[in-house]
């Protein structure tokens, strides 16, 4: 998998003739013990996405940032723990399109 | 025959970098790299809610950037042409942290931590990347 990631980033990147992209980088998430977790708290989802075409050009946000503004959307006045984040990439025809996505499900909790 | 097949597995071997080992943040520039100065993410221990002391109040979302930048510009025709390259930049975590910091002076820490990386790329000429850290903060 290790060796997989390099290519997935040229793939998520493109950008021969341009590229704009966030791409996530670190996100230190808080465990149930470290926020006043309740059984009762919902469970989220959130994702943001990348996107390459033709290998030439790239945008999108597919940061940490933006999953956890997009899992936060029904609450935003809570936190986030017990966070699982993965990524899924979709590529068709040796990824002359490519979409690259973080996603994210976690429970959120009150501040 | 053999001793190049042991050679191609230890220098396969020793470009696996373990799951323990730090990758870090640096701008990668394609061609003669005449000069690079740049100095990109690493690691950081960042906060969680766990880490707020008594009595703090949330202040917020507040946002930090810093970038590198390159350039890379070919020296003749052609696809393969060769490239001189060159960059430069404070963007790791300490000027990101920084930037937060004279953005918002009355802040006494940030938690809740979320680091991303901003690529740019034009004509594979100009090339930038910036470390976003996104956070809450608290006073």
């Amino acid at each position: 998998m290790r060796r997989f990631v390099p290519f997935l980033l040229a793939v998520a990147l493109g950008g021969c003739l341009y590229a704009n992209v966030r791409y996530p980088r670190a996100y230190r998430s808080a465990t149930p013990a470290e926020v006043k977790a309740d059984p009762s708290d919902p469970s989220v989802q959130g994702s943001s996405c990348s996107r390459s075409v033709l290998y030439m050009v790239a945008w999108g946000d597919g940061g940490y940032a933006a999953a956890t503004k997009d899992a936060l959307a029904s609450a935003p006045d809570g936190v986030l723990y017990d966070v699982r984040v993965d990524q899924k990439v979709t590529s068709y025809v040796l990824g002359l399109y490519a979409k690259t996505c973080t996603v994210m499900s976690a429970r959120v909790a009150k501040r | 025959m053999i001793q190049a097949l042991i050679l191609l597995a230890l220098s396969a071997a020793a470009q696996e970098t373990a799951s323990w080992e730090a990758h870090p943040g640096l701008l990668q520039l394609s061609g003669l790299v005449v000069f690079f100065g740049g100095q990109g993410s690493l690691s950081y221990a960042s906060p969680t809610p766990a880490s707020l002391p008594p009595g703090a109040v949330d202040a917020g979302e507040v946002r930090g950037q810093a970038c590198q930048q390159g350039v890379s510009i070919p020296i003749g025709l052609g696809i393969n042409a060769t490239r001189v390259a060159a960059g430069a930049g404070k963007g790791g975590y300490e000027r990101a942290l920084a930037d937060i910091r004279a953005k918002h002076p009355a802040l006494k820490g940030i938690y809740d931590v979320k680091v991303d990386d901003h690529h740019v790329a034009i004509l594979t000429i100009f090339r930038r990347l910036c470390t976003e850290v996104t956070a809450r903060g608290f006073q």
